[in-house]
């Protein structure tokens, strides 16, 4: 199978030409789908382009032959006829009142708008403010296995192995594009080589589902790293103007954010992702007044979505960007002006929402301030070496107001086994390992004893998404009662439970937020500067980690120094930039993931606070150490040259061409 | 004709001249633990060990294998028994997705064949046209660590 794609950034498509095509060659376009639409929260992607292409690289047919190969070339025979539009390259740009449309209704998705306290007044009051323009930029998910399904027919019964974060959202997305019946839609998740965010929704599901389907015969396919990078969702860049108001004493006064984020051609989970963006713009601290604007604005780009940390680790930027230039003008030091306004149990985030569940905030910056790494600092007399800190907080489940429970069943096998059925994916992050020692533990049974059987939407209940840091948290606790109704009827060799995720008792009355729970972070990174290319050499990183109680401490530690090898990259040179609507860096060539070479020794060290409400005193912990490495990083560069970097990834000549001091980057 | 060894097996085939070699081991001979992650040698996932050298099977033709000894992930457990470096990758936590972990575990394997006490970072260097995106690489590296220590 082939994919043919728009090769412009906006347009009408004015005719489809199939005519070089061979008649053992087939090819499908939307008017073979049932219903040419994506399910999801917002329904504005097709399937296939049909009428007018809103991205360079979205999908307009398929192509269907004997073998890749000839699908591809054929694929290359397909004639699309444009009328070209003029593109909308940027958030702002969009907003302009003569911006052309991507949508008749405007290219303004959404918007959040939340005021807390009176922040004109609190500015007056305020000894030190600081306030700047940052940007982010799009980053793609690199997951290493491109995008695949493989999908077949038995009778009226469509079956597809699917590379996926939610084998129920694709049964639906499936069921619904070829107006099939559900039941007739039987989807599993294959070994997934990550996703990250990236396969929590359509990449290639529909595709070969529809092939199988219309021509009763197998069909594979697998997507090439190009198309990845061209065709897949990314994470929303940003534009935003952030000013903080800060006391002599270090107190964080007030705090005001106008942000602009990108969500490219379509929706996809964007609105949610500005939710969590606002949610965690001012960070783990207390702030009393507080005014947030955000916006989500289309662009003629690949549709951002869903990428690990959601939102976060975009805000965080520019949050901890300021915090660390205050902590520096009013000479308190970096640790203790965060100890000082650091949220605590009970305490009221930035939103207003209650801190309802354990926080280790300050336990884990007290961690990082005893670490060597960090102590190093205050020994360390090489010009060129920089230390540099941050702090932060990532959500755990879906929000308020979602639905967020999973169910499970334990069947007890003749020998004694036990088979444990879970509608959830691992998507290589090991829930698998740490849900199986849940139910080890539980069951009291050693580990070759537990049979876990999941995503499959025949043999498994429908569990939601491996997403929002919630798959161990949310399965754990339906394992654990699944076990209670169990042995409250051992005879019956069968226990069956649904577990919700728990709410906020805030109420903020906006779908999605605030959440209940959160995991905290504290990191600190120590790098040398190269005087000759600008380029910072990380040298170490120590982390702190407060996720509840942890399971397995290899797949924490794990988690960890993945998510923040991941941000080293969205520091040091990642960028799906685009010019003219077409994106720079379509290959690992010229798109840079950090080697091995790159990723300094990361070590983890976890707090471990018992979360009452979780699986043996866990939470979450796949995202946030997403959240924070680059302000951490750009703050050690900024101890070493004066200069204040308000941009990602890092430009290095600019860095080493700053001359004046405070010069911009 | 295509003759070369294979996981130690002597293999003779009737091969198309255009073939890579990541499609001869992947379609023709059912090695797929061989991954495919970019097509063009950036990111290792395809790494098979060619006459004991990790090379990317995604940017070679298979007719350049011939007279060759190739060894893929199939080939590195013996009698069922995985090696030293797979179990010490599985104590150590260094799967995640498991995508790049093939090649990974054939990247090290040559350099522990070669150098069997390497520095930290020799590791690094040896490992770094193999991309990983789940890990960070601190629990890879701490695997061929443990194993080079072993020995």
């Amino acid at each position: 199978m082939a994919i043919v794609r728009s090769t412009e950034p906006h347009a009408f498509i004015t005719g489809l030409d199939f005519s070089e095509l061979p008649s053992d060659i087939l090819y499908f376009t939307a008017k073979d789908l049932e219903e040419n639409i994506i399910e999801d929260a917002i329904e504005d992607q097709p399937v296939l382009a049909y009428d007018k292409v809103r991205f360079y690289g979205e999908p307009i047919a398929i192509v269907a032959a004997d073998s890749h190969q000839k699908a591809v070339s054929f694929s290359q025979k397909v004639k699309v006829k444009y009328q070209k539009l003029p593109i909308v390259e940027t958030p702002k740009q969009a907003l302009e009142p003569d911006a052309p449309l991507l949508f008749e209704k405007g290219n303004l998705l959404s918007e959040f708008h939340h005021e807390k306290g009176n922040v004109t007044e609190s500015f007056e009051d305020c000894d030190l403010i600081l306030e700047e323009d940052f940007h982010l930029p799009i980053q793609d998910h690199a997951y290493m296995e491109p995008d695949a399904a493989f999908a077949w027919m038995e009778g009226d019964v469509l079956s597809i192995y699917t590379s996926t974060q939610n084998v129920f959202h694709d049964q639906r997305m499936i069921a619904r594009a070829l107006g099939i019946p559900l039941h007739n839609v039987h989807v599993m998740a294959a070994t997934v080589g990550g996703g990250f965010g990236g396969k929590d929704g359509h990449t290639v599901q529909i595709f070969a589902a529809l092939v199988a389907y219309r021509t009763g015969r197998p069909a594979k396919i697998v997507i090439s790293r190009r198309e990845v990078f061209i065709g897949t969702y990314k994470r929303h860049a940003v534009d935003l103007h952030l000013k903080m108001g800060f006391q002599k004493d270090g107190t964080f006064r007030a705090l005001s954010s106008t942000a602009y984020l990108d969500t490219g051609a379509y929706a996809g989970l964007g609105p949610a992702v500005m939710g969590l963006f606002s949610e965690h713009l001012g960070g783990p601290y207390v702030i009393s007044n507080v005014k947030i604007d955000s916006y989500l604005v289309y662009t003629d780009k690949a549709p951002a979505h869903a990428m690990r940390g959601f939102g976060a680790p975009q805000g965080a930027f520019a949050t901890e960007s300021l915090i660390n230039r205050a902590a520096n003008i009013l000479q308190i030091d970096p640790i203790e002006i965060r100890m000082k306004n650091a949220l605590t149990q009970g305490a009221l985030g930035t939103l207003g929402q209650k801190m309802e569940h354990v926080v280790g905030l300050r336990e884990a910056l007290e961690v990082v301030r005893d670490s060597d790494l960090w102590k190093e600092k205050n020994t360390n007399q090489d010009p060129s070496i920089g230390f540099g800190i941050a702090a932060g907080y990532l959500s755990c489940g879906l929000g308020k107001g979602v639905p967020d429970s999973a169910k499970v069943e334990i069947d007890r096998e003749p020998n004694g086994d036990f088979t444990v059925r879970v509608g959830l994916v691992d998507i290589g992050q090991g829930n698998a390992t740490a849900l199986a020692a849940i139910a080890g533990e539980a069951l009291k049974v050693p580990l070759e004893k537990i049979h876990l059987i999941m995503a499959d939407t025949t043999q498994t209940f429908d569990c939601g998404s491996t997403a929002g840091s919630r798959s161990v948290f949310i399965a754990g606790n339906a394992i654990l009662a699944a076990v209670r109704d169990y042995f409250s009827h051992p005879e019956t060799g069968r226990g069956f439970a649904e577990t919700e995720f728990p709410q906020s008792k805030t109420d903020l009355n906006v779908i999605g937020f605030p959440h209940a729970m959160y995991t905290f972070i504290a990191q600190a990174v120590k790098l040398k500067l190269d005087p000759i290319s600008g380029q910072p050499q990380l040298a170490g990183i120590f982390a702190a980690t407060e996720a509840g109680k942890v399971i397995n401490r290899l797949s924490m530690d794990g988690q960890i120094q993945g998510g923040i090898a991941m941000s080293i990259g969205y520091t040091l040179g990642e960028n799906m930039n685009y010019r003219n609507g077409i994106p720079d860096n379509q290959r690992f060539t010229v798109y840079i993931l950090p080697t091995a070479e790159d990723i300094p020794p990361i070590q983890n060290v976890s707090v471990e606070l018992y979360e009452a409400t979780g699986p043996y005193g866990a939470k979450g912990a796949a995202e946030v150490a997403t959240v924070v490495i680059a302000p951490a990083i750009t703050s050690a560069i900024e101890s070493i040259r004066d200069l204040k970097i308000n941009r990602l990834p890092l430009d290095f000549e600019q860095i080493l061409d700053a001359k004046e001091k405070g010069s911009v980057c | 004709m295509l003759s070369c060894k294979i996981n130690g097996e002597e293999i003779h085939s009737e091969i198309p001249s255009d073939m890579r070699l990541i499609d001869f081991l992947r379609e023709e001979m059912n090695l797929t633990g061989v991954k495919e992650g970019c097509s063009e040698g950036e990111c290792g996932a395809c790494t098979v060990l060619f006459n004991g050298d990790p090379v990317n099977s995604c940017i070679m033709l298979a007719i350049q294998a011939e007279g060759a000894e190739i060894t893929t992930i199939e080939g590195i457990a013996k009698d069922g028994k995985l090696s030293d470096l797979q179990q010490a990758f599985i104590d150590h936590g260094a799967v995640q997705c498991g995508f790049c972990t093939p090649g990974m575990i054939l990247a090290a394997q040559a350099l522990l064949d070669k150098n069997p006490h390497p520095a930290e970072a020799e590791i690094r260097h040896a490992i770094s046209g193999n991309l990983c995106r789940c890990t960070g690489y601190q629990a890879i590296v701490d695997a061929i660590l443990a194993v080079s220590q072993r020995k």
